[in-house]
């Protein structure tokens, strides 16, 4: 022994034996706070804080954790009480009565009345396409008192539970009634909810992070979860999220146990996740990633219906869908406007999406009387799925001989930009790749794409009233039968219309280290339930 | 290694680099923007020299198209703001209060990093190639506008040039017999420099999404589309990356060789 490794040895042994270095023996509290903390890498960044006012994924997500729902659907799509303590249908199926259970508050420590479920579902039925539905029923609301409220429609609406306990696009979050009150054109800036964490709004920095800490006062139900229903347990004291958009950085960060879960990783890099033993890589939505071509039918040229069933032509799924990742195992052509998983899939009408003919789609353009109008796409290149398609995309249009330009932004800058109805130069857009997963298309009336009214439809503003007439006949259709007969129609009439170009769907991934405990399958990327050992 | 082999070797090299680029379209019949998803991320092979990206484009047909884009960058960025440079030096340094104004404006530009500069003007004016390239002349207009200032504040002291305001001599003509011939060799060798500096902002500004379009093969476009693949296909990073190295690398030795050449006073003793 020299004298160097002598000297260590002994200061560090004669602490130890006195007793007088604790850290070194016991778990410190750093650990013990890294243990309590989920640390998630999330994709795309949060750019809006109002989940009625937008459908993008993160906000979807942030709503989750920030907000509560009166009913939740099941991993079947059946709603059960969330916030409600029940339900109870009179007048025949014309009037609901909901009664809230006891102790829920909101973040600030008020109570949830009757008052803010009331206007938040008024808010949210002014933005959302089942919402928007389920408002054609709407007669009144009444309150009984501060726990109990009335739901009058003018006719049944047996869909009432399942709208309200939607899990996908947007969802029916109850927020106190100063928030809800606030126009549902405009955003909600504050961030009081009465989900089980609380925002951390001094802690948010757009880009780069954002944090929430565990709800003291939110009761979660008794029940198992199952989908979104059930218990919303927090089981951690911290969510951290962290925006990184290079999926190189993003891995190594998970792989050094720095990074917990990460929401999206890049299919290509699953085959190297699934080689490390601390990682499990795992389909938590079972209902996969469906992508789409969605245009603007605002603006030339796809404001021309014979322009969109042109370009319709001139796509194959196989090409956007082997652009993304190399494993056939994980692609699934889909020609429908359904999920694979809806009762309602079917290739009813598809046949201009499975031309797949360049020449036949220049000829079709021709026709059409295209005369060099710009097209510009909407490129998110932070996502490499979306990268690879939009330049595919390009690509098509291009070779069909269209005056074409791919504009490369973040997903925050698309989902801004996409709200502009403006033509191409004064800042609009003609295209862009966006991705939905099986059940925000499961059926007509969650299916935010397959709303057709014009300004109040989903970005791309199509008008088609028999697709929207469609939509309202499913609703009141009496049996399953009937139902199926009416979503098959609007699925031929929205070939013709092509609100989208459906592009397929990919198996959607999702990987943690092992440590993470109570995982569970879930259609939204929720994050209660989840612990950490 | 001596001035004369810096020149030999960057020269050559930048001038094979640049024959490369010129012949790309008849040296392979393929077109770089071309998708062929089906053959996708392919290793390096008889068909494909480098392989293939992540959408199934022949790497090799977009490396040396990528090289046009780079070099055509490099050169126009020094060519341009050389021109500028040299007219606002000269016009600085000739009159004290215009002094003033020109080298603080300049000195505001410089005070902001190249990048953020680089950056901040795309977003304004729109990504494409000659945005690229007007955006980083307006970076490098400040940086040889102050070289040139320099050299002619000091060339105006020599006696030859005193002599030529005594006999008489129009100031254009002073500055186009005895101030510009003096500036020649300090802003060659700056240009080159500047040409190097440009070639990498441009890379960076592509890799971040802010330069060429995506469609565009540009070196700095491909090395960002590879960044999330390079574990699984590491040649989409390495061929990219090896011609921007070699190309830097011979555009400074040519840079380091001429200096070495025109002011004998740098050049390493022997």
């Amino acid at each position: 022994m020299n004298r160097r490794n002598f000297l260590h040895g002994t200061f560090l042994a004669a602490p130890l034996a006195a007793g007088t270095l604790p850290f070194l023996g016991r778990e410190t509290l750093a650990q013990r706070t890294a243990a309590k903390t989920l640390k998630i890498i999330h994709n795309g960044n949060l750019a809006s804080l109002d989940p009625i006012w937008t459908t993008a994924p993160p906000t979807k997500d942030y709503g989750f954790l920030v907000f509560d729902q009166l009913l939740a659907v099941d991993s079947k799509y059946a709603p059960h009480p969330q916030m409600a303590e029940g339900w109870t249908v009179e007048d025949d199926g014309k009037t609901y009565v909901l009664g809230l259970r006891e102790g829920l508050k909101f973040h600030d420590n008020e109570p949830v009345r009757s008052a803010d479920c009331i206007a938040s579902i008024q808010r949210w039925g002014a933005r959302d396409g089942f919402g928007q539905l389920m408002m054609k029923f709407m007669d009144t609301f009444e309150v009984v008192d501060d726990r109990k409220f009335k739901i009058k429609l003018k006719k049944p609406f047996a869909l009432l539970p399942a709208a309200l306990g939607k899990s996908n696009s947007s969802q029916c979050f109850i927020m106190p009634e100063r928030m809800a009150k606030v126009d549902p054109m405009k955003q909600v800036t504050e961030t009081i909810g009465s989900g089980p964490y609380r925002f951390l709004k001094e802690e948010f920095v757009s880009g780069a992070k954002a944090a929430w800490a565990k709800f003291d006062g939110y009761i979660p139900r008794k029940e198992p979860v199952d989908s979104i229903s059930g218990g919303r347990t927090p089981a951690v004291d911290r969510i951290e999220w962290s925006f990184i958009s290079d999926p190189s950085t993003a891995m190594a960060a998970l792989q050094a146990g720095e990074q917990d879960y990460w929401d999206a990783p890049t299919l290509d890099l699953i085959q190297v996740l699934k080689g490390d033993p601390n990682i499990v890589v795992s389909a938590r939505n079972p209902t996969g990633s469906y992508f789409m071509l969605q245009l603007n039918h605002a603006q030339p040229p796809f404001n021309n219906s014979k322009m969109r069933q042109a370009l319709a032509m001139a796509i194959d799924q196989n090409d956007f869908l082997k652009s993304a990742v190399s494993d056939p195992s994980l692609i699934r052509p889909c020609y429908s406007y359904y999920g694979g998983d809806s009762p309602y899939a079917g290739e009813a009408g598809a046949e201009i999406v499975k031309v797949g003919k360049l020449n036949q789609a220049k000829i079709a353009l021709k026709e059409a009387g295209y005369a060099g109008e710009k097209v510009v796409i909407l490129g998110v290149m932070e996502n490499p799925v979306l990268a690879a398609m939009a330049q595919v995309a390009e690509d098509v249009m291009r070779r069909m001989g269209m005056n074409v330009q791919l504009v490369a932004m973040d997903f925050a800058t698309m989902a801004q930009r996409r709200t502009s109805r403006e033509p191409t130069d004064k800042g609009g857009w003609s295209a862009f790749v966006t991705v939905w997963t099986g059940s925000d298309i499961v059926n007509p009336a969650v299916h935010q794409m397959l709303r057709a009214g014009g300004p109040t439809a989903w970005f791309g503003w199509p008008n088609d009233p028999e697709m929207e007439a469609l939509r309202d006949q499913w609703a009141n259709a009496a049996g399953l039968e009937e139902q199926k007969k009416f979503a098959t129609a609007l699925q031929v009439q929205a070939f013709k219309t092509l609100p989208y170009i459906p592009l397929g769907s990919l198996v959607q991934m999702v990987a943690y280290r092992k440590n993470l405990t109570g995982v569970f399958p879930c259609p939204v990327a929720a994050y209660w339930n989840i612990g950490k050992n | 290694m001596s001035r004369r082999a810096d020149i030999v070797i960057g020269g050559g090299l930048l001038a094979a680099m640049i024959v490369l680029a010129l012949l790309a379209p008849y040296l392979l019949t393929g077109d770089p923007r071309a998708l062929s998803p089906g053959n996708r991320l392919l290793a390096p092979s008889a068909g494909h020299w480098f392989g293939t990206d992540q959408l199934g484009r022949d790497l090799l047909t977009r490396v040396l198209y990528g090289a046009r884009i780079s070099l055509f960058v490099g050169f126009s960025v020094a060519l341009l703001s050389s021109l500028v440079g040299t007219l606002v030096g000269m016009v600085s340094a000739s009159d004290r209060r215009l002094d003033a104004i020109v080298m603080r404006v300049m000195d505001g530009v410089m005070s902001i990093p190249a990048i953020l500069l680089a950056i901040a003007l795309m977003a304004v004016i729109g990504g494409s190639v000659l945005n690229v390239i007007v955006a980083v002349t307006i970076v490098e207009i400040p940086r040889v506008a102050r070289l040139i200032r320099g050299i002619v504040l000091s060339l105006r002291e020599q006696p030859y040039v005193e002599a030529a305001v005594a006999a008489g001599t129009s100031r254009p003509m002073i500055v186009w017999r005895h101030l510009l011939p003096g500036v020649m060799a300090p802003l060659i060798v700056q240009a080159t420099f500047v040409w190097a500096t440009a070639m990498i902002l441009e890379a960076g500004l592509s890799f971040i999404g802010a330069g060429t379009p995506p469609s565009t093969p540009s070196w700095g476009n491909i090395l960002a589309d590879a960044r999330a693949l390079w574990q699984i296909r590491p040649t989409l990073i390495f061929f990219p990356g090896v011609f921007l190295f070699v190309t830097l690398l011979a555009v400074n030795m040519l840079g380091d060789g001429l200096r070495d050449l025109l002011d004998p006073r740098q050049a390493p003793e022997t």
